[in-house]
């Protein structure tokens, strides 16, 4: 690229962040979460092995214990996050109407959070005796 | 949820992912995670700059598939065992 002929100041260029003004933030954190999603879902399948076919008593006090409820929250919310980006990646490459994509990624939002709410929430009640 | 919700709740929900449509379910949803986790690995693996050949792709998406449902097996065989 010749620096004569950009329009981008030099703060932008150095800054290294692109048009979207995140650089590599979704790359890493996408990464990040991925990470952390392989080790708590191997817990999350170890955890539902121990409680599958349990009456509720049973189910309601493994769930609520403190272990198995650090587990539920962590992997609720790096996989909330995780889910976003990757709905983010599918639309910006598959939705080509500008005002359909903001929607998509507006709704995207919002049902993620509605979800990682709920989840944790239930998980939280059942810790905390609610 | 239904068990954080009420114990009635939960029987409804236990009930249903107890009936075979709800274990068929079940089973599909590990194999979708358990697939989608490989393939993470897989892009791992990528982002060491290892494996990006034409043989070493197909290879690692064959091996991908075969494993996902190899390892599908293994932990609904496991939940029918301990159930």
């Amino acid at each position: 690229m010749m620096a004569g002929n950009t329009m981008r100041t030099p703060l932008s260029r150095v800054l290294f962040l692109g048009a979207a003004h995140m650089g590599t933030t979704h790359f890493w954190r996408q990464r990040l979460t991925g990470a952390a999603n392989a080790v708590l879902g191997i817990a999350f399948i170890i955890l539902m092995l121990t409680v599958i076919g349990r009456p509720y008593a049973d189910v309601v006090a493994t769930l609520s214990s403190p272990l198995p409820a650090l587990i539920l929250v962590l992997l609720f919310i790096s996989v909330a996050i995780h889910m976003r980006i990757g709905m983010q990646v599918v639309v910006e490459d598959y939705v080509h109407s500008e005002s359909l994509k903001v929607l998509a990624l507006v709704g995207s939002t919002f049902f993620t959070v509605a979800v990682a709410a709920v989840a944790i929430f239930a998980v939280l009640k059942l810790a905390f005796g609610g | 949820m239904a068990a954080a919700t009420s114990e009635h709740a939960f029987q409804i929900a236990d009930g249903f992912l107890g009936s075979w449509f709800g274990i068929l379910i079940l089973i599909g949803f590990a194999w979708a995670l358990i697939h989608h986790m490989l393939g993470g690995l897989r892009h791992f693996v990528w982002d060491t700059g290892r494996g990006m050949g034409k043989p070493a792709r197909d290879n690692l998406a064959i091996a991908n598939l075969v494993a996902s449902v190899v390892l599908t097996i293994i932990v609904v065989a496991i939940g029918f065992m301990v159930r």
